[in-house]
């Protein structure tokens, strides 16, 4: 890389001086949409894998009845 | 920092908008799809509520020196926060779906107040936060260049919303349904393929 485009990489991530604040932002953005998507997923697989378990639960009940 | 700030604030309003509407529905028609729906959007609101809220802090210290102020627009968008944190706690607090449904209905559908307040609170009182640029039906105040790319990530952000809205219904209907035959079937099904649909 060049001394020229390393100035220009430091500029772009320093954003004026406010590079903490702006990276921070895409940082938490990014985050909490990640975030939504796993949270959501996984509140999904939760409620299927407890229903089949209920399910199974009242079938080797009424099996052994 | 406005290409994240802004569509996080909008979908906020918006998601409680859904939520209370979908909360009238269910109250009203007594349809229970609609109150799932308020329930799946709550958790996702809140989080677009966190995230407006600390991208506007993360832009207030550079532009204002101060990552809070007690502001009009800031001050009705914390309450907006407290609505959906309230909503989600009185929802747990119940045992029984339907009484719960009722409860945090009334709920969102008496915090549905606070949206045009949140809105219309950088024209009624004299804040910090900027006034209406984009909502400015005749002439929007921002050039072409930011307002396309904001447009594009506030339909993003909505397009995203709906996606984890779906997956979220899903547990939930199940969950509402399990009594249901169609509800039992599948997960037999699913038992025996050790798949889910």
């Amino acid at each position: 890389m060049t001394r020229e485009s390393n100035k220009q990489m430091d500029e772009f991530f320093d954003m004026g001086g406010n590079g903490v604040f702006v990276w921070n932002t895409v940082g938490l953005s990014i985050a909490i949409l990640v975030l939504n998507l796993v949270a959501a997923r996984r509140a999904f697989r939760n409620t299927v894998d407890r229903l089949r378990a209920d399910i199974k639960r009242n079938t080797d009940r009424s099996t052994r009845q | 920092m406005i290409y994240f700030h802004v569509p996080s604030a909008y979908l906020s309003m918006m998601v409680y908008v859904i939520m209370a509407v979908s909360a009238a529905v269910g109250l009203i028609w007594r349809i229970k799809l609609a109150h799932a729906v308020a329930a799946s959007a709550a958790p996702i609101g809140a989080s677009f509520t966190v995230l407006a809220l600390v991208t506007g802090m993360l832009w207030g210290k550079p532009m204002w020196g101060a990552y809070w102020v007690w502001d009009a627009r800031l001050t009705s968008e914390l309450v907006l926060l407290f609505l959906y944190i309230g909503y989600m706690t009185l929802r747990s607090a119940f045992d029984d779906t339907s009484k719960a449904d009722r409860a945090s209905g009334v709920l969102a559908v008496v915090g549905v107040v606070n949206i045009p307040i949140i809105h219309f609170s950088v024209v009624w009182w004299n804040t910090l936060h900027q006034g209406p640029t984009i909502s400015k039906m005749d002439n929007p105040s921002i050039t072409a260049d930011m307002l396309w790319p904001l447009l594009t990530m506030i339909l993003g952000y909505t397009l995203f919303f709906v996606a984890i809205l779906a997956i979220r219904v899903r547990g939930e209907v199940l969950t509402r349904e399990v009594r249901s035959r169609w509800v039992g079937e599948m997960l037999r099904e699913s038992i025996d393929d050790k798949r889910v649909e």
